[in-house]
C-alpha cells in the first residue's frame, strides 16, 4: 500500500503537476501552481522573488545551496459557488523541506473575493518561504522554537519604500501577545512556558490547542532578544550561527532580561522609530493601528516622507487613513488643512494612484470627508477607476448608490452621467 | 395477559384487539412517541423561512439584502435551493424592488435563527450577475455557521 501511495506522489511530482492546477508561473525564486485568476497570483509571485532576494541578501551563505521551491496555491477559487464553513479554517500554509514545497490553501471570503489577497495570507507565504530559505542553516534541525522564531522574524520583512528588504525592529503581533499574556499569566508563570516551549518536542510544539499562536510569540520574542544579546558579529548572519550554537539551558539564561525587554508599550516602540527614515513608513503603519494616537505628529512624518520620496502614493494612503480614522486624534483646523491638500493631490493624481488610494480608504467611520474627491473619480476616462471608486464610495458614505462594475465600465454614458449628478446635488445639500 | 394502558383517552383504556398489536403495545407506544418526538423536529427545520427584512440597510441601489428568520439550520443545499426559488418567484433577475429603473447586481440572503434559545447568525447566500453576455445572477458563495 505505501508503494501505491508514494507511486501517485512520484507520478503527481513527475507530471509538474499540471494534471492538477492550470497554471505553472515562474520567477527566480521558484515555481507556481496554481487555479487561481492571475489578480490572486501575481501579488503571490511578486513576494516570491522580493522575499527570496531579500533573505538571500540577509543570508548570503546559509541561503548559498538553497533550490528554488515549488508553491502550491490551492483552495476554491473565488466565484465558484462554492460553500464555507465559517468554523474551518479559513487560510492555512504548510512548507516540506522533504518534497521542497510549500502548500497554501485559502477559502473565498465572506464577500466572495478571495482569502488568499488579504495581506495576512501574504504574510504566512513569507513565513513560509523563510522556513525554505532558512532551512539549511546548521543547527536549527528539530529545534521548533528557533525553526518558528527564524521564520516569523523574517515573516515581518517589509519594503522600507525603496524596493529593499527590511527587518522590522520588532513583529508588532507577538511583541503585542506576550505583553499581554505577561501580564495575564504573570512572570513566573511566564518563565514556565518559555522553558516548555525551548525543550518541547515536535508534538508538544506543533500541538493544535489554543496555545499554538503563544508558543510561535515565544519563539520570536526567544531569538529577536537573543539576536540583540548574543556575543557575535555584527550582521545577522553571523548572529543566526551564534544563536544556533546555544544550548537550551543557554538559550533560558536570558529569559528574564527578555522580560525587562518587553516592559516597553508598542506605541511607545513604534515612536522610536517615526524619525528613521528607513523604518518611517513601518512605525506609521504600525501606529495607524494603535488607539488615541495624536495624528498631529504622524503628519509631520508623513509631510517629512512627501518632501523627500519620489513614491508619493504610500504617504496619500496614509493620510487618507489618518483622517477616516476615528481611533486618531487629529485637531479639527488641521484635519480641514490636510483633506483640502488630499483634494489638491487627487485632482492631479494619475488614475493608477488613484486607485491604489481609493482601496486603501477606510470603510465607514470619517472617512466621508473625502467624498468630494472620490465623486470626481466617477467621471474619470478611466474604466477601472470608476469602477473602484463607486465600491469606494458605498463603502463610506450613507448615499445609496450603484455598484455594478458592468454599469460603471460599460454602461451608458447618460445614465452614469445621471447617477453622477445625484452625487453632486447629495454633496451640495 | 393484561395489556398495560399505556395509551388512553379519557378514562377510557385503548385496548387493542390485534394479536400482534397486544404483542408489541409496548414498543409501538415507544415507536409512537419517537415517532411524535422526530415529526416535531422535522417540522421546526422544515416549517417555511419567513423573510424579517429586505434592502433595509445596504449603501447600495443595485444590492437587494433580505434577512431570513429560521427555526433552525439548514444544509448548505438547503440555503441555495431556498433562495433560488426565492429570486425565481419574486423574478430579482429583471425587477429590483427598491429601485425598479437599475437591474439588480448583488442579491445577499442573511440567515438568522428565531428559536428563543438561540437567536445567532446561521448563514449567508451570494449571487451575483455574471459578466458574460446572458447576465444571469450567479450564486457566488453559501457561507454555514457550525451546526448547519
Amino acid at each position: 500500500m505505501p508503494h501505491r501511495i508514494w507511486l501517485c506522489l512520484l507520478i503527481f511530482m513527475g507530471s509538474g503537476c499540471s494534471v492538477v492546477y492550470d497554471h505553472r508561473l515562474e520567477s527566480s525564486g521558484g515555481v507556481l501552481f496554481s487555479n487561481h485568476p492571475q489578480e490572486v497570483t501575481d501579488p503571490y509571485m511578486n513576494r516570491l522573488s522580493w522575499a527570496s532576494k531579500g533573505i538571500r541578501q540577509q543570508l548570503p551563505l546559509s541561503t548559498e545551496g538553497v533550490r528554488p521551491v515549488t508553491v502550491f496555491l490551492s483552495g476554491t477559487p473565488a466565484d465558484s459557488g462554492t460553500v464555507i464553513r465559517r468554523y474551518q479554517t479559513g487560510f492555512a500554509g504548510w512548507y516540506s523541506s522533504l518534497l521542497n514545497s510549500i502548500w497554501l490553501s485559502g477559502n473565498p471570503d465572506d464577500d466572495g473575493t478571495s482569502i488568499l489577497l488579504k495581506s495576512e495570507s501574504l504574510q504566512t507565504f513569507q513565513h513560509e518561504l523563510a522556513h525554505h530559505m532558512t532551512s539549511d542553516i546548521d543547527g536549527i534541525q528539530r529545534r521548533w522554537w528557533l525553526v518558528e522564531g527564524i521564520a516569523c522574524f523574517f515573516e515581518g520583512g517589509f519594503d522600507p519604500g525603496d524596493g529593499g528588504f527590511s527587518i522590522p525592529p520588532i513583529h508588532l503581533k507577538f511583541y503585542e501577545k506576550c505583553r499581554r499574556e505577561l501580564r495575564r499569566r504573570g512572570r513566573q508563570q511566564f518563565l514556565i512556558d518559555l522553558e516548555e516551549t525551548v525543550r518541547g518536542n515536535y508534538r508538544s510544539f506543533y500541538s493544535t490547542d489554543s496555545e499554538l499562536l503563544y508558543r510561535y510569540a515565544l519563539s520570536w520574542a526567544l531569538f529577536w532578544h537573543l539576536a540583540e544579546t548574543v556575543p557575535a558579529e555584527s550582521d545577522l548572519e553571523s548572529r543566526i550561527r551564534a544563536i544556533s550554537k546555544l544550548t537550551d539551558d543557554q538559550v533560558l539564561a536570558g529569559s528574564e532580561s527578555l522580560l525587562d525587554r518587553l516592559r516597553k508599550s508598542t506605541t511607545e516602540r513604534l515612536r522610536e522609530h517615526l524619525n528613521n527614515p528607513e523604518l518611517r513608513r513601518w512605525a506609521v503603519d504600525g501606529m495607524l493601528t494603535r488607539y488615541r494616537i495624536n495624528g498631529n505628529d504622524l503628519l509631520e512624518v508623513l509631510k517629512l516622507d512627501l518632501e523627500t520620496s519620489s513614491d508619493p502614493i504610500w504617504a496619500w494612503c496614509s493620510v487618507s487613513k489618518l483622517i477616516g480614522s476615528r481611533g486618531i486624534r487629529l485637531t479639527s483646523s488641521i484635519r480641514q488643512e490636510w483633506i483640502g491638500r488630499f483634494n489638491s493631490f487627487m485632482t492631479e493624481a494619475t488614475p493608477k494612484q488613484k486607485i491604489t488610494i481609493c482601496e486603501e480608504i477606510i470603510p465607514g467611520s470619517r472617512s466621508f470627508l473625502l467624498t468630494d474627491s472620490i465623486v470626481d473619480c466617477l467621471e474619470s476616462a478611466d474604466p477601472d477607476l470608476r469602477v473602484v471608486a463607486a465600491k469606494t464610495l458605498a463603502s463610506i458614505s450613507r448615499q445609496k448608490t450603484i455598484v455594478s462594475p458592468h454599469f460603471w465600465a460599460n454602461g451608458d454614458p447618460a445614465l452614469r452621467s445621471l447617477e453622477v449628478q445625484s452625487w453632486r446635488d447629495y454633496l451640495q445639500d | 395477559m393484561d395489556i398495560a394502558p399505556a395509551l388512553t383517552c379519557g378514562s377510557t383504556a385503548f385496548k387493542p384487539k390485534s394479536p400482534f398489536a397486544k404483542r408489541n403495545l409496548r414498543f409501538l407506544t415507544l415507536f409512537l412517541l419517537l415517532a411524535c418526538f422526530c415529526q416535531a423536529g422535522c417540522v421546526s427545520l422544515r416549517s417555511p423561512a419567513q423573510v424579517t427584512g429586505e434592502n433595509s440597510w445596504n449603501r447600495e441601489k443595485d444590492v437587494v439584502e433580505f434577512s431570513i428568520g429560521l427555526n433552525g439550520p439548514m444544509s448548505a443545499d438547503e440555503y441555495l435551493e431556498w433562495t433560488q426559488r426565492h429570486l425565481e418567484k419574486n423574478q430579482l433577475a429583471t425587477k429590483n424592488p427598491g429601485f425598479p429603473e437599475i437591474p439588480v447586481y448583488e442579491v445577499r440572503y442573511y440567515f438568522f435563527s428565531r428559536e428563543r434559545s438561540f437567536r445567532g447568525y446561521l448563514g449567508t447566500v451570494l449571487w451575483r450577475r455574471a459578466e458574460d453576455p446572458t447576465g444571469n445572477l450567479e450564486h457566488v458563495t453559501t457561507i454555514v455557521q457550525r451546526g448547519s
